[in-house]
């Protein structure tokens, strides 16, 4: 049965992979971006898993060492490790594709050709995984020539089931990819996930990935994407309450440098009473970068009592750098409690001289307040590392600022 | 004994954009001695505790400010605090993501000081003045009540162990346990380290605890009459109004200026 609704799926897909033409920056979703320079035709489809090299990252390092008794999955150019044996409550069987069918409004030639082209790994977590044992999946992307990679895991939560999940993005600084990620979540009644992505791709690679999360009732979620890489980098992120009382928290954290460009696009869609979202994106832009954010809360007719908040905050660190912040809501129900925030500007000049007089030296300060400016998400999800990380993040890119 | 330190202020005179707000000021501090500054509300007095520290938008129009010989004037805001001058500011900024130790740490790192026990003096610091010790490691004045504010500007004064302090209107926002037990750590440090105070204030409660050496009332960006502690008084009493304030401006301020407490 699963089986059949794959392969239907499959005929569907190519047809609206046909349909699709590559869009280009003067369509409003991709306003900003750096679609126009992307050669598609250059790619090749196809590559040797066997030659894949597995990539060192000291941020990477950070989060697993802190995790250490947890579980590892490796995958090579988003193919699963075959010796990879997962324990009694975790499923790595197909899900019903029904399952995790999520509507995406973004749905794009590229989140199609990964549904079409990639080897997803499903994850179904049952309420007796041990939810202090993180499970991570560990994606090493590598080919000699320009390849296109298609990364696809999907998390399926059974009722009360509770689970920390990290996906990490790794590529050797030569290699020229185009990784087109997709990560889809469904989680049932009750369940609670924290999860985080940790993309640390190579400088000559393009991602144009997708994350949605599907949340029933009471589900609560904590994701956190931690992006460096990319010569252009673009996720995709939709969360949508779909049970009564769920819970989403969204956040991010970049930081462009070099002439990087960073794009955010996001939703946080209410279908279901009750519900709580917030998203808090921070980004900061050193040398020649480009940040980009567009965010929309949408809030369904009879979506009542909903909590939505979106922040995004950028901080420019040099001339040469910019951030454009689009933050936007689309409210169909009256009672909510809705809010948008954003802001984008250099470090506070009253942060600067209060840390001056008290003595520390100018680029110190502003290395402190960057720092900070990071720091202040590890917080907001409950996974060891995370700050070990951001600060790996911010030293990196301050020495590329100072270069 | 520590050395003698000298912070001599000579006519100095300041704009904030067009407007004249300081008109010529001379103090001399030296070690181990408490000033008081008293004034009305747009005497000025806070606009000296900026100039003094260097806050970008006060333009220095004449005058000169030494410590220990050296023209702090010309110094960068950093230097003058390594220079051993500092201000516990009226409204301390909201830094995320940096904690109290993160920034003292800078400042050690800065100075070139041994931060060996850093960790030890702050945990020390914040017990004697009543700091929260879960705050610690919390972002700087981020949540933070007012009085916390305070004395986490406090911990950090004890810390750094300047040569002068200016103290901005440190009552406000403090209930009067917690003036005291500020007012206390001041004066220690004046015992043990002479460190030299210049405090400002609008309300006579304070220097009621701290015990001036030397009291200046500043009234329109001068210094118009120096005493000791019973010029306090005398303003209690009379107001500000034989220096030509009215009692309309007096009025504004609210009466609680001009009483020390009973």
């Amino acid at each position: 049965m699963a089986r059949h609704g794959r392969s239907q799926r499959i005929s569907e897909i190519r047809s609206t992979v046909e349909s699709l033409e590559m869009p280009t920056s003067a369509i409003e979703e991709w306003r900003y971006s750096s679609i126009d320079d992307l050669d598609l035709a250059k790619y090749l489809i196809d590559s040797d898993q066997s030659r894949v090299r597995e990539s060192e990252s000291v941020m990477a390092a950070s989060v697993l060492e802190a995790n250490g008794k947890s579980l590892v999955i490796k995958t090579y150019n988003g193919i699963i490790d075959p010796k990879f044996e997962p324990p009694a409550e975790i499923s790595l069987t197909s899900l019903d594709p029904e399952d995790i069918a999520h509507d995406f409004s973004g749905a794009d030639l590229f989140s199609n050709l990964n549904a079409l082209l990639s080897h997803p790994i499903s994850l179904s977590i049952s309420s007796t995984y041990d939810s202090t044992r993180p499970v991570i999946v560990l994606r090493y992307l590598d080919a000699d020539k320009s390849t296109a990679v298609f990364p696809n895991l999907c998390i399926k939560l059974e009722p009360g089931a509770r689970a920390q999940v990290i996906e990490v993005l790794l590529s050797p600084p030569e290699a020229e990819l185009l990784v087109v990620p997709m990560t889809k979540i469904f989680q049932e009644e009750r369940s609670s996930l924290s999860y985080l992505l940790l993309q640390d791709l190579g400088p000559k690679c393009v991602m144009v990935g997708h994350q949605a999360s599907r949340l029933m009732a009471n589900a609560r979620l904590r994701s956190m994407s931690i992006v460096a890489g990319g010569d252009y980098a673009r996720l995709f992120t939709t969360s949508t309450i779909a049970g009564t009382g769920a819970d989403s928290s969204l956040n991010a954290a970049y930081f462009g440098s070099g002439d990087q460009v960073l794009d955010f696009r996001t939703l946080q869609e209410h279908s279901a009473r009750n519900g709580r979202s917030e998203l808090y994106f921070k980004g900061a832009a050193a040398n020649d970068s480009h940040l980009v954010y567009s965010g929309l809360i949408k809030v369904d007719k009879g979506a009542s009592s909903t909590d939505a908040f979106q922040t995004n905050r950028n901080l420019v660190l040099s001339e040469g750098a910019r951030a454009d912040s689009v933050p936007n809501l689309d409210i169909q129900e009256n009672d909510v409690r809705c809010s948008h925030a954003s802001s984008v500007g250099p470090i506070d000049e009253d942060q600067q001289h209060y840390l001056e007089s008290r003595g520390i030296k100018p680029d110190l300060v502003q290395r402190l307040i960057v720092g900070g400016f990071f720091a202040e998400m590890a917080d907001r999800i409950e996974i060891s590392g995370v700050k070990g990380a951001l600060m790996v993040l911010a030293a990196r890119k301050w020495e590329d600022l100072r270069q | 004994m520590t050395s003698q330190h000298v912070l001599r202020i000579e006519n100095l005179q300041a704009n904030v954009g067009p407007k004249e707000i300081l008109r010529g000021i001379d103090l001399e501090i030296k070690s181990g001695e408490v000033h008081a500054i008293m004034g009305p509300n747009g005497s000025g007095k806070s606009t000296l505790s900026h100039v003094l520290m260097g806050k970008p938008g006060y333009q220095v129009t004449g005058g000169s400010v030494h410590l220990d010989g050296e023209d702090i004037l010309a110094l960068p805001a950093w230097k003058r605090a390594q220079a051993g001058l500092f201000l516990v500011s009226q409204y301390p900024i909201e830094v995320p993501g940096v904690s109290l130790e993160d920034a003292l740490n800078a400042a050690f790192e800065t100075g070139a000081r041994d931060a060996a026990d850093l960790h030890e003096n702050v945990l020390r610091e914040a017990n004697e003045l009543g700091f929260p010790l879960a705050l610690l490691g919390r972002s700087l004045n981020v949540d933070f009540s007012g009085g916390e504010k305070k004395r986490n500007e406090m911990v950090q004064l004890a810390v750094l162990k300047p040569k002068f302090a200016v103290l901005d209107e440190i009552d406000s926002g403090l209930d009067i346990d917690a003036l005291r037990d500020v007012s206390k750590r001041v004066e220690r440090a004046t015992n043990d380290d002479q460190l030299g105070v210049l405090a400002i204030t609008h309300y006579s409660r304070l220097l009621k605890e701290l015990r001036p050496d030397r009291v200046h009332v500043l009234v329109r960006g001068e210094v118009v009459a120096t005493g000791g502690s019973e010029l306090a008084e005398q303003l209690e009493k009379t107001g500000y109004a034989e220096y030509g304030v009215s009692e309309d401006l007096k009025e504004a301020v609210g009466a609680d200026v001009f009483r020390l407490p009973r």
